[in-house]
This record gives C-alpha cells, sequence and structure tokens, in this order.
C-alpha cells in the first residue's frame, strides 16, 4: 500500500512529502475502518472521488477523521480530500466482496464520461469488478477442495459386551465426535449452497443462449429486430437483466448485447436523444424497479417532467458529464448494469 | 458604581478566580493570500491539494534561456488570450514582473541580461493559472525553476538531483533547455548536447523516475540558431542529435522541441518550429477522457468456461 499511497498522489500532480504520507497512511490504516462501512457510505466517498455535488457532509467526516493526526487538514483541500476518496475505494474493493453498488455506481459515473480524480483508480475498479463477473463462471469447473481432517482411527475402541465408562476421558472423545460431526455440517451447507449457486450459473447459461437464438424480447413482447433503434437497447438490456440470477451476471455481457443488436445501424445519439424517443407507456413497460443510476433515473424524470424538461435536473445531478454520442449497444450495457443492481437491491 | 452595573457587575471579589475561554474555533490555517513571489513547497503542495495542477519542470545551464522561456510564458498573457486559453491569475505576479522588467529594459539591445536565478535559495516554482473556454475548466500551471548552477552539480549527481529536485516525479512535464546559440559553436554544441544524455542517465538512476515520465529537450534561441544554421555542418549536427534523443524512447516519452516567438506568424522556421503559444496549447490540451482509458482484456484462450469463449470470440 505504501508504494501505490505515493504513486496515487503523483498521479494526481500533488507534491507530498514523507511526513505528510505518513500522517495520510496512519489515518487510512488505523483510524478509518473500511470493513464497517455501509453502502451509503461508500457511495458518497465514490461521489466525492467523482467531484459530484451533496457531498458536503461526506467531506465534513473525512476531514474529521484525518484531522485527528493533522490539524492543518482542511476542507479547502479538495483535491486532496478526492485522492483519499480513491484510496479508500481501493481499500474497500480488496477488503470487501459487495462490491456491486460500488463498482456499477462506477461504471455509470464512466458512462457519462464525468472525469474522477485519478482514471487509474476508476479503471482499477472497473477491472475488479470485471474479474469478479469472469471467475463466477471460471470457479465453476474448478474442483472444490475442501480441508477436513479425519477423526483418529482409534478414538472408540469398542467391542461387543464392553462397559464403557462415562468419564472425563470419554466426553472428550464425544465432544470431539460432536466436533467432527458439527464441521462435516457446515461443509455440507457450503457445499449445498455453492452448488445451487453453480446449478443457478449454468441455468442461466442456458437461458442467455436460448435467448440470443429467439431474439425475442419478453419486455417489449415483440423480437428486436420489429422494435425501432432507440427502443431495442433498453428492452435488450433489461431483458438481459431479467435473465440474471447471480449478480454481477456473465463476463461476456457486451458480447450477448452486441450481437442481439447487430441489425441495428450504428448510428449514434446523445443521451437525451434516446430518452426523449421513449413514450410514457414504453418507459411504464420498462420500469418496474427504481434506482438513482443515470438512465433509469432519466426516463423517471422524463416520464414525470415531460419532454426536454427533465435536461436540468438531470444535469444537476449528474455534474460534469460530458455530452458525448452513444451507440445502441452502449446504451443496452448500460441498462444492464444498472438494471442489474436495481433487481440486487429490491 | 451605579445599581445596575453593580447588580450585574463581573468586578465582584467572587469573580476574581473566574476565567473565561471563548468559543472560538479558527480553521483554514493553512491557506493565506499569496505575496507574489515564487512559491516553496510548502505553498505549492497547498495549492496542489486544493486545485488541479500541472508541475513543469524547467532545467538546463546557465544562459540557457530557463528565465527568458518562463517570462514570456506568462508575457504572451499581456497581448490577449492564447486561443481559447485565457489568464486567470497568478499567485506570483510579482516574480513574472521582476522577470519582464528586464527583459522590457534589455528591448532593442542585442543580448539581454536576465537576473540570474538564486542558486542557494530552496525550490521556487512560479503560477500561472489558465482557463480553458472550450473544457470549461480551469488549470495552474506551475512552472519549478532552479539556476543553472544547480543544473551543473546535479546533472550528474544522483543524490544531488533527488535532493535539489525532490518532486521531479510528480512532474507533468519536464523541459531540458539546449542553448540554441551553442549549437551553432562547433566548440560549444557536443557538450550543450552531452549535458542532455548526462542529465536522462541521471534521472533514469534516480528514485524520481518512473515509466512515463516526459521530457522534452527545448532549443532556445532559435533566431540565433535559424540565422547560422547552414554553418559547420549544424544541420547534420542536429539530425544526428535528434536520433540520439530518439533512442531515449524506450525509457522516457521524449520529444525535441524548437520553440520560436510568441505567435505563429513570426516563425523563422515554420516547419520544423513551434510558437510559445502552440507549445503552451499542447500542455493543457493533454486532456484524456475517461474513456480514452480502457480496461486490459481478459485472454480468452486461457477461459475455462465455454460460455464465455463463445461469446468473448465475437469481437466487440
Amino acid at each position: 500500500m505504501n508504494d501505490n499511497f505515493a504513486k496515487w498522489y503523483r498521479q494526481a500532480n500533488i507534491p507530498i512529502t514523507d511526513e505528510i504520507m505518513t500522517l495520510r497512511q496512519e489515518v487510512l490504516d488505523e483510524i478509518i475502518d473500511i470493513k464497517k462501512m455501509n453502502q451509503k457510505t461508500i457511495l458518497e466517498i465514490l461521489n466525492i472521488f467523482y467531484d459530484l455535488d451533496d457531498t458536503e457532509e461526506s467531506i465534513s467526516v473525512i476531514v474529521e477523521e484525518f484531522q485527528k493526526n493533522d490539524s492543518t487538514f482542511a476542507e479547502d483541500k479538495i483535491q486532496e480530500i478526492r485522492i483519499l476518496a480513491g484510496l479508500m475505494l481501493i481499500r474497500f474493493i480488496e477488503e470487501r466482496n459487495d462490491i456491486l453498488s460500488l463498482s456499477t455506481f462506477n461504471q455509470c459515473y464512466l458512462f457519462l464520461g464525468i472525469s474522477p480524480a485519478i482514471p487509474e483508480i476508476a479503471m482499477y475498479v472497473k477491472e475488479q469488478f470485471e474479474q469478479s463477473k469472469l471467475f463466477l463462471r471460471e470457479n465453476i469447473v474448478s474442483e472444490t477442495k475442501k480441508n477436513l481432517t479425519p477423526l483418529k482411527q482409534d478414538l472408540f475402541n469398542i467391542t461387543e459386551d464392553s462397559e464403557i465408562v462415562y468419564n472425563e476421558d470419554t466426553v472428550m472423545k464425544l465432544t470431539e465426535v460432536l466436533k467432527k460431526i458439527n464441521e462435516i455440517c457446515k461443509n455440507i451447507k457450503l457445499f449445498q449452497t455453492e452448488t445451487f449457486e453453480r446449478e443457478l450459473i449454468l441455468q442461466e447459461d442456458s437461458q442467455i443462449l436460448w435467448w440470443m437464438i429467439t431474439e425475442y424480447s419478453e419486455a417489449a413482447q415483440k423480437k428486436y429486430c420489429d422494435l425501432n433503434q432507440f427502443e431495442a437497447p433498453f428492452f435488450a438490456g433489461r431483458d438481459l437483466a431479467d435473465k440474471v440470477k447471480v449478480a454481477p451476471g456473465p463476463y461476456s455481457y457486451t458480447g450477448v448485447l452486441s450481437k442481439l443488436l447487430s441489425g441495428f445501424e450504428d448510428k449514434t445519439y446523445v443521451l437525451e436523444e434516446y430518452v426523449d424517443n421513449c413514450t410514457d407507456e414504453f418507459i411504464e413497460q420498462l420500469m418496474s424497479f427504481e434506482c438513482d443510476t443515470p438512465l433509469i433515473f432519466a426516463l423517471k424524470q422524463k416520464k414525470l417532467c415531460g419532454e426536454k424538461n427533465w435536461y436540468k435536473i438531470f444535469d444537476d445531478k449528474f455534474k460534469g458529464r460530458e455530452k458525448k454520442l452513444y451507440n445502441s449497444i452502449d446504451i443496452a450495457v448500460e441498462m444492464y448494469v444498472e438494471y442489474v443492481l436495481a433487481k440486487n437491491e429490491e | 458604581m451605579p445599581e445596575e452595573v453593580a447588580e450585574n457587575s463581573i468586578f465582584e471579589d467572587d469573580d476574581k478566580g473566574i476565567t473565561v475561554t471563548p468559543d472560538i474555533k479558527v480553521e483554514n490555517l493553512g491557506h493565506q493570500m499569496p505575496l507574489g513571489m515564487e512559491l516553496n513547497d510548502e505553498e505549492l503542495y497547498e495549492l496542489a491539494s486544493r486545485e488541479k495542477t500541472y508541475i513543469v519542470y524547467v532545467m538546463g545551464p546557465i544562459h540557457s534561456g530557463k528565465s527568458t522561456f518562463e517570462a514570456m510564458m506568462y508575457e504572451q498573457f499581456l497581448h490577449s488570450s492564447v486561443g481559447e486559453i485565457m489568464f486567470s491569475g497568478s499567485d506570483t505576479l510579482l516574480s513574472f514582473e521582476r522577470l519582464l522588467n528586464s527583459l522590457r529594459a534589455n528591448n532593442g539591445k542585442s543580448s539581454v541580461d536576465m537576473p540570474r536565478t538564486n542558486e542557494k535559495k530552496e525550490q521556487a516554482y512560479l503560477h500561472l493559472k489558465l482557463y480553458d473556454k472550450k473544457l470549461n475548466r480551469k488549470i495552474n500551471v506551475i512552472m519549478a525553476d532552479k539556476s543553472g548552477e544547480t543544473f551543473e552539480r546535479c546533472k550528474s549527481n544522483v543524490e544531488v538531483l533527488q535532493n535539489e529536485y525532490h518532486f521531479l516525479n510528480v512532474a507533468e512535464r519536464v523541459l531540458i533547455f539546449v542553448d540554441g546559440e551553442k549549437l551553432c559553436d562547433f566548440s560549444e554544441r557536443i557538450k550543450a548536447t552531452q549535458n542532455v544524455f548526462m542529465v536522462l542517465n541521471t534521472i533514469k538512476s534516480s528514485n524520481q523516475y518512473h515509466s512515463k515520465f516526459k521530457v522534452d529537450i527545448v532549443i532556445s534561441k532559435n533566431d540565433y540558431l535559424c540565422k547560422n544554421i547552414d554553418k559547420g555542418n549544424t544541420i547534420e549536427f542536429l539530425e544526428d542529435f535528434k536520433r540520439r534523443i530518439d533512442l531515449q524512447n524506450d525509457f522516457f516519452t521524449i520529444n525535441l522541441v524548437k520553440v520560436e516567438s510568441l505567435s505563429r506568424l513570426n516563425l523563422k522556421d515554420p516547419d520544423n518550429s513551434i510558437s510559445l503559444s502552440e507549445y503552451l496549447k499542447s500542455w493543457v490540451k493533454e486532456h484524456k477522457s475517461p474513456n480514452d482509458y480502457k480496461c486490459l482484456p481478459f485472454d480468452v484462450e486461457s477461459f475455462r468456461s465455454e460460455f464465455d469463449k463463445y461469446i468473448s470470440r465475437w469481437n466487440i
């Protein structure tokens, strides 16, 4: 962590002395407890990293922690605070398993073109997410190795018509047997959970492959080729997310969506055009979950406020986004990612 | 004593032992108004921790044009904005004005006596805050200035280099100046170019080095160079110099830059030189969109899952 600490500060062009680095690292190592952080807090830290609005309270909390061993640390050191937020994100990824929410929002902000404090950290979060998706299927084919230590062969030496004396020694042996039975039960339970999860993933693979053959959208009740180029990506993303049984879903989701939308010309439009071309009935049909992720938020606001009237609210919420052009696959991928999160949080 | 005062008076003998501690909270002690002089290490850290900065180290021997370059970087904004880049302030205005005063005083003379950068003082940084209208963002350009004598001491001594240029690894870019006048002089040119390779080797051996180091070899005094380019095989020498610089591409992102006048209109060698304004724009325009960063793809052949192999083989 020490080398990386200096590296990230260097990437951010902040000339830091060894003394200041030690002070910062002490707080990250000893004071801030990443293991106990809840999802809401880590998302606020992500918002600080991306310099979004409504982060004043979270910034104050972070500043207070760092002031514990450096009284000169202040809220105006916003650039450094963003770097420290990035370092906390890295810690979170390294120490926790529940990274779906963090990774999804990170991907959403990259989709919108919002600049992170250090792009390399944002890419690291994305890469770890991709890796977790890949290993979901890669680990299925590996053998499950359990370390069960066998019981001693001569624990009980019982012969016919012999008497057992229930003394301390016998009680100890019985206790050992009980412990072993507990261990075996735990392993059976773990094995059952893993097997169940593997079955879900294999079922998911099968469903996805059949769906790709039919090229039919269950949400729209039409074939994708019969949908227009604005509707198709939303439905494709949503349909794939519906088929995911084990979040975060397959690693090759981009390939799946690309195959399904291959009939569409590779035209690009701004996000506003995609959303404005969604009718209210279409949005009603599409949306069954609530989430604050960009596309779902945009669709919701469009339905509430009407065409073009949602732009300001959207720009205020996702400050600093680039006005980019998207093709149908970009929209489908984003819809899929957001929907998986929304489903998981439901 | 009037009665109402006496009733609420704090001037009673019983109150002698009372101490009053006002509830005052002092914040943001680190941030002070700039005095206009060069920033030191601590002030640079304060600035960089608040706002995005772009640090450029300016290195080179005595009289190679470093201070003139820094002064002109500021001076160009006194005429107009540089394309879409506007001047948005400086915490070191006095220092820039001091540098410029020498240029103004020597206006019209064949040579300019710029004030010598003080060798003894700690690292000094000049600050320019620029605003890019097109990208709607501000950027702080910091030029780290060290004397020519310091360069001479550091160019082949790793420890001295690490000590004197202790934030070199944080710099976005390092400029190594080569005196264009000396390139035309047969007896001086080899030493002038050797300085470059010596300092590059020293940087490589130091703890400041990293694989993304960007170096610009800046040839100064191009007006003199252009006038005398045909003398003494200067063209061949320069070509050979460029070839040797290109060999350093394995270790640095390295460019040879000939900076001439303020604007492109006055360039004597427009094919091989750039103007100061173009050079500044190239620094500021290095803005990577987050989508320019791509995740490294996994090796499909190493997958065990046939599902992932099948889908991933479709090229996205």
